[in-house]
């Protein structure tokens, strides 16, 4: 479910499952236990980047980091299609999202507006009987 | 007094963003490329897979990318109101998703719209990779460096921070051996 739902997954995860166990209070206590510690991180990563950022060096080196977390986000998605082992309409569907985002460049909202609708029809209508 | 249309700017693009991440942060990341840089020009690719390449090393959710950027134009109070306005909607939304999900769990229309919504999801991550390699584009090395961490995640089971510290330390090496210089 939290794969499908929009937003952090994890985050969301935390939501439902805090949900069940302590109602509203256990949702609100579980978000915040899990950012806080990754902001506290952050700001720090944050605070060092500011000052450093115009070495060339660090650039350099954070512009090789930024290939490897592109890389890592694209084995992300081809992880995910592995695991989905995807029929003729999962094949259509992902085709049609990464076509409409990166060869149309229609803006995300759109593309999730129209894609949402099309994907429950191509999915009803190639069904394995 | 730090700037508040910063602020309100911030709030309206990451709630709307915050809506639409259906796949998650990596979703929904050259919509919010395309906000902070060709929208806002609040600044420019490579600054943002900086920033990026930063919050992959920052333990924890994904969705800190959104805290990074709400810093860096407007400091703490950036970075709060980045962060509420990415979490809170879909929050919301999941929240009471959750409540409903035990009485739909299991029946034919909740398989459905599973069955319809992992692979919107898959190819919204996949374009979102691929916009954020061409956001990424420093010269020949990027593509390679690109392949091998794909290479890396597929097909080895060691920490990602491993392959982002080799990646910056090839990038230095390649830079100043003349070999790909990156510009």
């Amino acid at each position: 479910m939290g794969q499908v739902l929009p937003g952090a997954n994890v985050v969301n995860a935390s939501v439902v499952i805090g949900d069940r166990f302590q109602g509203i209070r256990g949702s609100l206590v579980s978000v915040f236990a899990i950012m806080i510690l990754p902001i506290l991180v952050l700001i720090v990563l944050a605070s060092l980047y500011s000052r450093f950022y115009e070495i060339p060096a660090v650039s350099i080196a954070l512009n090789g980091a930024g290939a490897a977390a592109a890389g890592m986000v694209i084995a992300t998605g081809l992880k995910m299609a592995l695991k989905l082992k995807p029929g003729l309409a999962g094949w259509l569907i992902i085709g049609i999202a990464i076509g409409a985002i990166l060869i149309l460049r229609w803006p995300l909202v759109y593309v999730v507006l129209a894609l949402v609708p099309t994907a429950l029809v191509l999915t009803v209508m190639l069904r394995k009987k | 007094m730090m700037d508040t249309s910063i602020l309100s700017q911030l709030a309206r693009t990451f709630s709307m963003i915050s809506l639409i991440a259906i796949g998650g942060m990596n979703a929904v990341l050259p919509a919010l490329r395309h906000e902070v840089v060709d929208v806002l020009h609040w600044m420019d690719n490579e600054k943002f897979m900086q920033l990026f390449a930063v919050t992959q090393i920052t333990p924890g959710p994904n969705v800190v990318i959104v805290s990074l950027v709400g810093w860096e134009v407007a400091g703490l109070s950036g970075l709060l109101v980045a962060t509420f306005s990415m979490l809170l909607p879909a929050c919301l939304l999941a929240f009471m998703v959750g409540r409903i999900a035990s009485l739909v769990a299991g029946t034919s229309g909740f398989r459905l719209a599973q069955n319809a919504l992992v692979p919107v999801a898959v190819g919204l991550i996949l374009a979102g990779g691929l916009d954020l390699a061409h956001a990424a584009y420093r010269g020949w090395l990027t593509p390679i460096l690109i392949a091998a961490n794909v290479a890396f995640i597929l097909f080895t089971k060691y920490n990602p921070v491993w392959a982002l510290m080799a990646s910056a330390l090839i990038a230095l090496g390649a830079h100043y051996s003349g070999v790909f210089p990156l510009i």
